[in-house]
């Protein structure tokens, strides 16, 4: 059954929903660690759909959201340490966010075409993501736009010169104890990544991304994502994402067949139908 | 015109939703995939209309409302959220359809061009429906 709430009948859904979420809540604080529990049975199974937590999309449905379990919540981003010369174009570019902000206006995203977010912001969207895994292979997909990245277990990471540069690049994955450990290499220099109220974070080819990903209770998941950039970067940067799971959702399909947005030609965001639309 | 009360139906919506939150937690979809600083954050407009076409889709929805305010006839093209989002709040590809008269509640633009981002719809039967925009507290909405 999948957890859309309708607008049939709602008292009597909401209720018993709050209810269930409260026990489950309840309970999952008395129980041991889910890598406990499973040591004795082998790897962690991350199989199900997730949501950031907190949710940071939760003022969209409710008004007043009680705070999240600081336990389990995601820590606050740090600043990507960005060299000199990378901290200038991306201060820049947040200026400039911020001045079409104040007209009215916004600078374009790739997003606004429809393009993935690729690596790692797929890992930090706002929609949930589904995971699926077997002793081989672990797909995650991104509920935005569909996007799957698929991680190779047990096998040893390609030289960059080897890997055709993409959107997610090749991961590669193996356990250390119960945390899953991926690499992440040859994802290309346009694929932008988001960061706290900026985005567009500058990276280069080279980049690498290693990911830790563990219980951290039950139904709670982090993963501890580093990207690790010399050219870019002045030291390695670290961020960690939580998720809950989500267990009564099913995945929406979500594909972006009806942009009426276009990019005009001094790169700002339009409507079609607002405005002229593009020749 | 400015939107006078959210209305009763709104408030207990909002009351049960809160107590939900913990589900809720988990089932999100789509925000934005773009920035909505063209539309004005600081006025909602309630304006009464006819569904002129609805278009249940991906990155966002619109309903193309006929409205005449003063007998001045107009159309609005009004942005909705996309449809996880939608759907997640009960919204079907059919709870709105041509020619359905409804009160739509909405951030006008910026420009004055006779369009604007949807926060809710109040259908002729008096159901108030979401349409669940990001940032929801960002928009002038008198409580």
């Amino acid at each position: 059954m999948q957890e859309r709430p309708g607008m049939s009948r709602p008292r009597l859904r909401w209720t018993s929903a709050a209810l269930i979420a409260a026990m489950t809540v309840s309970a999952a604080m008395f129980q041991p660690l889910a890598s406990q529990a499973r040591a004795a049975a082998g790897p962690p199974d991350f199989t199900g759909v997730w949501s950031r937590y907190p949710d940071p999309l939760i003022s969209n449905y409710v008004k007043n959201a009680p705070p999240a379990d600081p336990r389990f919540a995601t820590p606050r981003q740090p600043a990507p340490p960005l060299k000199p010369k990378y901290q200038a174009i991306w201060d820049a570019r947040l200026k400039e966010l911020r001045a079409a902000d104040e007209r009215g206006e916004a600078i374009a995203s790739k997003a606004v075409e429809c393009l993935p977010t690729g690596m790692p912001t797929l890992m930090r969207d706002v929609w949930p993501i589904e995971i699926l895994q077997t002793p081989k292979q672990i797909n995650i997909t991104q509920e935005l736009y569909t996007q799957t990245r698929r991680i190779y277990m047990n096998e040893k990471q390609k030289p960059l010169d080897e890997l055709e540069l993409g959107y997610y690049g090749n991961s590669v994955g193996h356990w250390e104890g119960q945390t899953l450990v991926v690499d992440t290499l040859g994802i290309k220099d346009t694929v932008r990544t988001i960061a706290m109220a900026g985005r567009d974070v500058p990276h280069s080819n080279d980049m690498r991304i290693v990911e830790k990903i563990k219980f951290v209770a039950p139904d709670f998941i982090q993963d501890e994502l580093t990207v690790i950039d010399p050219e870019v970067l002045q030291k390695p940067w670290t961020y960690v994402t939580s998720y809950k799971r989500l267990p009564e959702t099913r995945m929406v399909e979500y594909v972006c067949d009806h942009n009426r947005e276009y990019i005009d030609a001094n790169g700002i965001q339009k409507r079609a139908d607002a405005e002229a639309p593009p020749k | 015109m400015r939107c006078s009360s959210p209305g009763k139906s709104v408030r207990r919506a909002a009351s049960l939703l809160g107590g939900a939150a913990l589900v809720l937690a988990g089932a999100q979809s789509a925000a934005a995939h773009h920035s909505f600083s063209m539309y004005d954050h600081a006025r909602t407009l309630k304006l009464q209309g006819t569904v002129a076409q609805f278009e249940w889709s991906n990155p966002h929805g619109y309903i193309e409302l006929a409205t005449a305010e003063g007998g001045d006839a107009k159309r609005y093209s009004l942005e909705t959220t996309g449809i996880p989002m939608m759907q997640r709040l009960g919204w079907t590809s059919k709870t709105v359809r041509i020619g359905d008269k409804l009160t739509a509640v909405f951030s006008p633009m910026r420009n004055g061009t006779p369009a604007g981002l949807l926060m809710e719809v109040i259908t002729a039967d008096g159901r108030t429906i979401p349409t669940g925009v990001p940032n929801p507290g960002s928009f002038a909405r008198p409580d």
